[in-house]
């Protein structure tokens, strides 16, 4: 991956050209702590106290949400992979020809159901599931986020791509049947 | 071959290619498709949707570490989603009704174009005098990331540009089941003009809810088959999450290289293989 090597790299054309670089540089490692943020707002201004810190409470419950859902999925998914294999793993593997899956996989409410009736493929299923989930549930919150700080620019943009989720897994599912 | 077997050598080489995508940053989705259809002899259709399956996997894992750190452009991802999800279901929805021949020409022509892409030399950081632009100061798009140095701020630019190239991504993403991670970082490096290290973390970040948006399409159709993807996801993840840590520090160069001649060589093949009348 790229490094940011030299230093004097950075540093000469910022003191060349202060006016392109409103933040002045700070001297230690930003953090996530308080001192960092308070320094933020020395340059950015007093309005901007509630937004820069509600940012960053939504930056860190996006991430911890996205770590957990992939976490439970994974653990869901390998469940059922044991479980799977323990019954069908002698069975021929043939993915050589497709022949689509079954109706009872491709809906949420269907692998549901599959899963009660003991399916064990299902509980895999399951996990894509949730996994596919995490997204959206990601794009929810911050929705929720925005409509909160009355940043109404942004609970649009945040509602179309929901849309747009919700149209493919919702509606993509009747469109098919 | 039984489940069992195959299932351990799939999930060894997604494993491989979770690693090798995540250390030359190229996204393992690239490689998985092309290795279950020419490897494995799998349908390209199965294939497409197990590597989606893995690709929002990544990106979530991924991008939880990203944007603790401070990379990722919260606000522009959110807002370029809008692009990226809209072609996302475009691209699924032709996926639907187009031939496999064509699926797989056109992924061949996607990976040839990743390969290419990797070699080139990343462009230089820029420092702009040209005045801010007035819809990226009313949309807030504008960030700071952290250095060694201290937070540094950039500006956004070409927003239409990189717009309409987020709409390609999507397209190609929902198309053939890839991030097309290599598409989204030139958009904001090149168009926008955005850092490298933001423009990386915040296509990742991205990437999922592209990946999702296509996923239902996909789910629905039948392509997402529990078995297959199973090993794929298991695979590919911890594959990736270990090419990340040994990112720091190694020499990634050499690997470029051989890492871009493989995944040609797997495009000519697959591509021969399939106007031939193989798989």
């Amino acid at each position: 991956m790229y490094q940011f090597d030299s230093r004097s790299q950075w540093l000469s054309p910022v003191q060349s050209e202060s006016n392109v670089v409103p933040f002045p540089l700070q001297q230690k490692a930003p953090d996530c702590d308080a001192g960092e943020i308070s320094q933020d707002l020395e340059v950015a201004g007093e309005s901007q106290v509630a937004e820069v810190s509600s940012d960053r409470q939504l930056q860190l419950t996006i991430a911890n949400l996205l770590k957990y859902g992939v976490i439970l999925a994974t653990a869901t998914v390998f469940i059922g992979a044991v479980l799977y294999l323990i019954r069908h793993g002698a069975e021929p593997a043939d993915y050589h020809i497709f022949r689509g899956e079954p109706s009872m996989f491709c809906s949420p409410a269907g692998v549901m159901s599959a899963v009660l009736s003991g399916s064990r493929r299902a509980i895999i299923q399951l996990g894509l599931l949730i996994l596919i989930a995490t997204p959206v549930l990601r794009v929810i919150f911050s929705l929720i986020t925005f409509l909160r700080q009355r940043d109404f620019t942004y609970v649009i943009v945040t509602s179309v791509v929901l849309s747009g989720l919700l149209y493919s897994l919702i509606g993509a599912y009747f469109r098919f049947q | 071959m039984s489940i069992l077997e195959f299932t351990l050598l799939v999930w060894m080489g997604s494993f491989t290619a979770g690693f090798l995508g995540a250390l030359t940053g190229l996204g393992g989705g690239v490689v998985i498709v092309p290795l279950l259809t020419s490897v494995f002899g799998v349908d390209i259709r199965y294939a497409i949707g197990a590597s989606l399956v893995s690709v929002i996997a990544t990106s979530a894992g991924a991008a939880s570490a990203y944007i603790k750190k401070g990379y990722t452009n919260l606000r522009l991802g959110m807002f370029l989603e809008v692009a990226t999800t809209v072609g996302a279901i475009i691209g699924a929805l032709i996926a639907t009704f187009v031939s496999v021949k064509a699926l797989t020409v056109v992924l061949g022509i996607v990976l040839l174009y990743s390969a290419y892409l990797s070699q080139q030399p990343r462009p230089d950081e820029y420092f702009d005098s040209e005045p801010p632009d007035p819809l990226v100061a009313q949309l807030r798009l504008n960030g700071t990331y952290p250095t060694a140095d201290g937070a540094i701020s950039y500006q956004v630019h070409s927003l239409p540009v990189g717009f309409s190239l987020m709409v390609l991504a999507g397209v190609i993403s929902g198309l053939l089941g890839i991030g097309s991670g290599s598409l989204k970082v030139l958009a904001m490096d090149q168009a926008m003009r955005l850092p490298f290290k933001v423009s990386t973390t915040t296509s990742n970040f991205m990437i999922g809810v592209t990946a999702a948006a296509s996923a239902g399409v996909y789910l629905a159709r039948g392509y997402i088959d529990p078995g297959l993807s199973m090993p794929v996801m298991l695979g590919v993840v911890p594959g990736a999450l270990l090419g990340a840590k040994v990112l720091v520090g190694a020499r990634t160069q050499v690997l470029r290289v051989i890492f871009s001649l493989v995944l040609a060589a797997m495009a000519f093949k697959m591509v021969y293989n399939s106007l031939h009348g193989g798989i």
